[in-house]
């Protein structure tokens, strides 16, 4: 009896230290010398740039530009990731949002960081604003691009509140807290005020691209009217730098950063079993947000700056 | 705790007389006890030494998903072991089953010192030596299964066998059914979209 319960004393003993010695002896398994190697990490922008959470679950994370910030922010603090694409396919979206992004892709690369965009179908307005602030462009002839400029929507439904016999009443605290409200129309000051936001929001639009793209201020003016370009005309005006797909980008990320060509891939965010099974991606109801925006007094909210072409609604 | 840890050498050194014994006194709290440690020590274990990994979002479901699903296997196994040895002319107690599977997990934690050994190796030795370990384990419980089933419900060897490969030649039969009846259903479905 004693004989056994030493012997099992001794394998709980053996199984201690096993697992103790494990705890530290896993890293290095893992990480050995062969096993450490320079990364490119990939970061997806698609869809609408909206700001905030988006919709987050045990297993995915998806719209917001705070999950696309934390990639960002992982992809800083990975020792292991020399260089970032970012994939844009998007259409724009909410200028602070876009800002957001941007800023956040500055901090990026003032780590020594690579940051390279990719542009997909469409990389407008918004989108380009990203694009803007990273080291180089890469886009297809046929993408869609450009749109540099911002609108702030609004829209009037006096004549169909009267016509359906509702009548509004505010009582307010300033002649201008009800700034915007679809309920009457805009008045001149008013019309001045708004104007004068939108003038401040481009100026910024355009400061930006002329820092990022290293280009003089009167030129990117005459440029950012706010009309969309193909990839081959970018390229010709100074606002694309090469034509080449995702893996194009990642390549040339690569040797930016000094890497070997084909390098490891790494991407961020949590995904949903479904979209690692297939492919699948939800996308964001862009309808629903304009319809939101114009209806914005009614839920509460002030309707945002859009950095994002009409035509692609 | 005495016995506790008699019956564990046993189990370990001497399954076949252990399991006999299970007939009259079944340990189904020992079992318990050394399944969760089993099954939730070794996966503990590699997420604490593989933080720099990032993998602490998964953690959680990863151990829940390993701890049910090997639960969900054991009391299942034990059910379709159980009725499966009682159609074989075997007379047994479920509970002594349940128990003698249970304990069969002891095995899992032999994982440890043997990644530790496989830290001293490097390469494709190191990747031989994890193998004919992961191996070893798998065959050391599936012995200990065997020596359960024979002993608790006091069958031949042979028909030990059959009473534990049965469940995979039904899976196996079913899957089959399946498949022949999906490519007869296409069949017919194509034949009936041309004529």
């Amino acid at each position: 009896m004693l004989y056994k319960k030493s012997v099992v004393y001794v394998l709980i003993a053996v199984i201690a230290v096993s697992a103790i010695l494990l705890v530290f002896q896993i890293p290095a398994m893992t990480k050995t010398k062969a096993n450490i190697q320079s990364k490119v990490a990939v970061i997806y922008v698609e869809g609408v740039i909206m700001g905030g959470h988006g919709q987050v679950g045990i297993l995915n994370d998806q719209g917001g530009t705070d999950n696309i910030m934390k990639q960002i922010r992982e992809a800083r603090d990975d020792q292991e990731v020399k260089a970032v694409v970012i994939r844009v396919n998007s259409p724009g979206g909410s200028a602070p949002a876009s800002q957001e992004l941007g800023e956040e892709i500055q901090k990026l690369r003032a780590t020594g960081k690579v940051v390279v965009t990719s542009m997909g179908d469409v990389a407008a307005s918004g989108g380009y604003w990203i694009a803007a602030v990273s080291d180089k462009i890469y886009a297809n002839p046929a993408t869609l691009t450009g749109s540099i400029g911002v609108y702030i929507p609004y829209s009037n439904w006096e004549e169909l509140y009267k016509k359906i016999g509702i009548q509004q009443e505010k009582i307010k605290s300033g002649p201008y807290k009800d700034i915007l409200s679809p309920d009457r129309p805009l008045t001149v000051e008013e019309r001045a005020m708004v104007q004068d936001m939108v003038n401040d929001l481009y100026e910024q639009f355009v400061q930006v691209v002329a820092t990022g793209r290293h280009m003089d201020e009167v030129q990117v003016r005459s440029l950012a009217d706010g009309r969309v370009y193909t990839g081959h005309q970018a390229k010709d005006l100074g606002l694309v730098d090469e034509y080449g797909n995702l893996y194009d980008a990642i390549d040339g990320a690569a040797a930016l950063a000094g890497l070997k060509p084909n390098p490891d891939v790494v991407e961020y965010g949590k995904k949903s079993p479904l979209s690692m099974l297939m492919g699948a991606s939800s996308q964001f109801n862009l309808n629903k947000l304009l319809f939101e925006q114009v209806t914005a007094e009614n839920t509460g909210r002030f309707p945002l700056p859009l950095a994002l072409p009409e035509s692609m609604r | 705790m005495q016995s506790n840890l008699v019956l564990i050498y046993d189990v370990v050194f001497r399954p076949r007389q252990v399991f006999q014994s299970f007939s009259r006194a079944a340990p189904w709290r020992l079992a318990l006890g050394v399944f969760i440690l089993s099954t939730t020590l070794p996966s503990l274990v590699f997420f604490a030494g593989a933080q720099h990994l990032m993998l602490e979002h998964f953690m959680g479901l990863i151990l829940f998903v390993e701890l049910a699903g090997s639960l969900v296997f054991w009391v299942l196994g034990t059910g379709v072991y159980h009725f499966i040895a009682e159609i074989s002319g075997g007379e047994g107690r479920a509970v002594s089953l349940f128990s003698a599977l249970g304990l069969a997990h002891l095995p899992h934690l032999a994982m440890l010192p043997l990644f530790v050994l496989a830290g001293l190796l490097s390469g494709a030795l190191q990747t031989l030596w994890l193998a004919a370990a992961a191996c070893a384990i798998w065959g050391w419980t599936w012995i200990l299964y065997y020596y359960a089933v024979k002993e608790i419900y006091q069958l031949s060897g042979s028909k030990t066998v059959l009473v534990l490969c049965a469940p995979f030649f039904a899976v196996l039969f079913m899957g089959l059914v399946i498949v022949v009846f999906f490519a007869v259903s296409v069949a017919q479905f194509s034949l009936e979209n041309y004529l």
